[in-house]
């Protein structure tokens, strides 16, 4: 019995010192990690806005959405994420749509864990920049084979058909959705 | 005494290397050596934690009742671990987001509950500091070679700076897990190679040093 | 439902724990030797996982989220996980005894077993429903035994292959792991509708 008491007791005493020194660790490193999280998503906005110099973040339909300010007092484009399943793991993507919702003012890639010079060529200018100014009222659609012929068309990373069809599917899906909330508002 | 105490911290190193010669530790050990910096990252993150449960394990050896000494270095473990990762998380955000899941992993790491049980809960703080030293730094030695190499392969530089001429197609298998088993398995066996010819080095050397005896 | 099977299959096939994210790697060398054993220690495993599964889903989401105590994730999984198998081991040694004394000392080391932890880590971090998870953990498991019997088919025809002598053991049967994980490689994508 007092073996028992002495075991419990031990690992009381272990469990306290862990509860304490882990809740210090907390308050240390939790502002911490929001603020890079938060400088993370403002890097993004901006690159695809670079006229951009601030945001208000609206709450439609349970999702965020950052409408993006110039230098004027109406908004020049918002900007929201996807998320999506690609080739190795998810794919998140922060999207740019300009005022109208007609036009894509351009994406970049905020996590992507394909393969390296194939479907992580996504993360290149070469291939962001296809999607600026893209057509946002009919489904994007990506090209294999030959030069896009639309201006709703983007041209495929060649053998990284799964990663390109992927995230075109996750910006359809996402860009529809948050034209819907937009139009509603 | 201090030569016991570099006897404890060298072998961590070569002789009982923890991922070329224990082999444990795998799982972070090829999961994460996809460059360099990752491999220095992970294996200073799993230092941290080496050293200082082994050591609080150590301080409290006398303390803990045998039924519970696994849960109770658990525990320890798994604080320490929360530590470094927060710490991570807080200080270097993008090697946070590489390492990923990977640092709590850090917890199920065989090397450190192995250490604690078969070293750290039987000697003092001041050997047992030693020893994870040694294991730490052999551990981490081991994630920089098979990160650089794979690096090395797959992207055709170390740390962003190329090495390998312009005309090497780069092997991007190496970033990938089969890479990383066949570079690890690979390595092993130059590792078992080198460690059966230095033996039989020394072997010889003795032999001749009897028959150099036998004769004078 | 169909979202339910896809993450079954992804975790078992596409993204096999061992093969892909490096998780059991442990016991898959250690344990990989005999066809019977092997697969005990994947039954043995994927039992352990489903339970995990479920008790780390419960916790986080009926405690830790809701008392904001998300930082006690770690100490809190890995205390869960180690009672698990704590509980398993009884279960086992009443009931199956044989099961019990065969898988021996890997019974208490399934607590180490990075794919419990990990996949308690990542079912976390991906955010999975309850019903998700179960199949995750199942999936994974079903995974994991996959692999380790395969590797024990292949160690058991190996033992008669002449190996060079550095890399008896541990190097062969990793470099093994390697060609398994590039033919494993060719399931990726399949799931990506």
């Amino acid at each position: 019995m007092k073996k028992t008491l002495h075991m419990v007791a031990v690992l009381m005493v272990l469990g306290f010192i862990s509860g304490f020194s882990l809740v210090r660790m907390e308050e240390y490193a939790a502002p911490r990690i929001e603020a890079h999280r938060r400088e993370a998503v403002e890097a993004s906005i901006y690159a695809i806005f670079p006229k951009g110099k601030s945001y208000k973040v609206l709450e439609l339909g349970g999702r965020e959405i950052f409408e993006v300010f110039g230098s004027s007092r109406s908004p020049i484009g918002y900007a929201f994420t996807g998320k999506g399943k690609g080739y190795q793991d998810d794919i998140v993507v922060m999207i740019g749509l300009y005022p109208a919702l007609t036009r894509l003012a351009g994406i970049e890639i905020l996590r992507s864990v394909e393969t390296p010079g194939l479907g992580g060529e996504i993360v290149k200018p070469f291939f962001k920049n296809q999607f600026q100014n893209l057509s946002a009222s009919e489904p994007i659609r990506y090209i294999v084979g030959r030069a896009p012929a639309s201006d709703s068309e983007i041209q495929a990373i060649t053998g990284a058909t799964v990663t390109s069809r992927s995230l075109v599917r996750i910006l359809n899906g996402e860009i529809e959705a948050v034209a819907k909330l937009l139009r509603q508002k | 005494m201090i030569k016991q105490l570099y006897q404890d911290w060298i072998k961590g190193i070569w002789r009982n290397n923890p991922v070329f010669v224990q082999l444990l530790g795998m799982c972070p050990t090829l999961a994460v050596t996809t460059s360099l910096i990752n491999g220095i990252a992970m294996g200073c993150a799993t230092c941290f934690v080496l050293v200082a449960s082994s050591l609080m394990v150590s301080v409290i050896r006398r303390l803990i009742p045998g039924e519970v000494r696994i849960a109770g270095f658990t525990i320890i473990i798994a604080t320490f671990v929360t530590v470094a990762e927060l710490f991570l998380a807080a200080n270097f955000p993008l090697l946070s987001k590489t390492l990923g899941p990977y640092v709590p992993l850090i917890i199920v790491n065989c090397i450190i509950l192995g250490r604690a049980e078969a070293f750290a809960s039987k000697h003092s703080p001041i050997r047992a500091l030693a020893d994870s030293f040694g294991m730490g730094v052999g551990f981490t030695l081991s994630l920089v070679l098979l990160g650089s190499i794979r690096e090395l392969f797959a992207t055709g530089g170390i740390i962003g700076t190329r090495i390998l001429p312009a005309s090497f197609e780069n092997w991007v298998v190496m970033i990938m897990p089969a890479g990383a088993f066949l570079t690890l398995g690979f390595l092993i066996g130059l590792f078992n190679m080198i460690e059966s010819k230095l033996k039989s080095h020394k072997v010889t050397m003795s032999q001749g040093h009897m028959t150099q005896v036998k004769n004078s | 439902m169909t979202h339910i099977i896809l993450i079954f299959i992804a975790a078992a096939v596409t993204n096999n724990f061992v093969l892909a994210y490096f998780l059991g790697v442990c016991p898959f060398l250690g344990v990989s030797k005999r066809i019977e054993s092997a697969f005990g220690m994947g039954l043995a495993t994927t039992f352990v996982m489903c339970v995990a599964a479920i008790l780390t889903w419960l916790i986080y989401h009926f405690l830790l989220i809701p008392f904001n105590l998300l930082f006690l994730r770690n100490v809190t999984f890995i205390l869960v996980i180690a009672s698990a198998v704590q509980v398993v081991e009884m279960f086992l040694k009443k009931f199956n005894p044989v099961l019990y004394r065969a898988l021996g000392i890997y019974l208490p080391l399934i607590t180490t077993n990075c794919a419990i932890l990990g996949l308690a880590l990542f079912m976390v971090m991906r955010q999975y429903n309850f019903f998700e998870s179960v199949a995750f953990a199942v999936g994974g498991g079903v995974g994991f035994t996959f692999a380790l019997t395969v590797m024990a088919g292949i160690r058991e025809e190996l033992e008669m292959a002449d190996v060079p002598a550095s890399l008896k053991g541990a190097g062969i049967t990793l470099i093994t792991a390697g060609l398994l994980a590039l033919i494993f490689m060719g399931f990726a994508g399949i799931i990506a509708t």
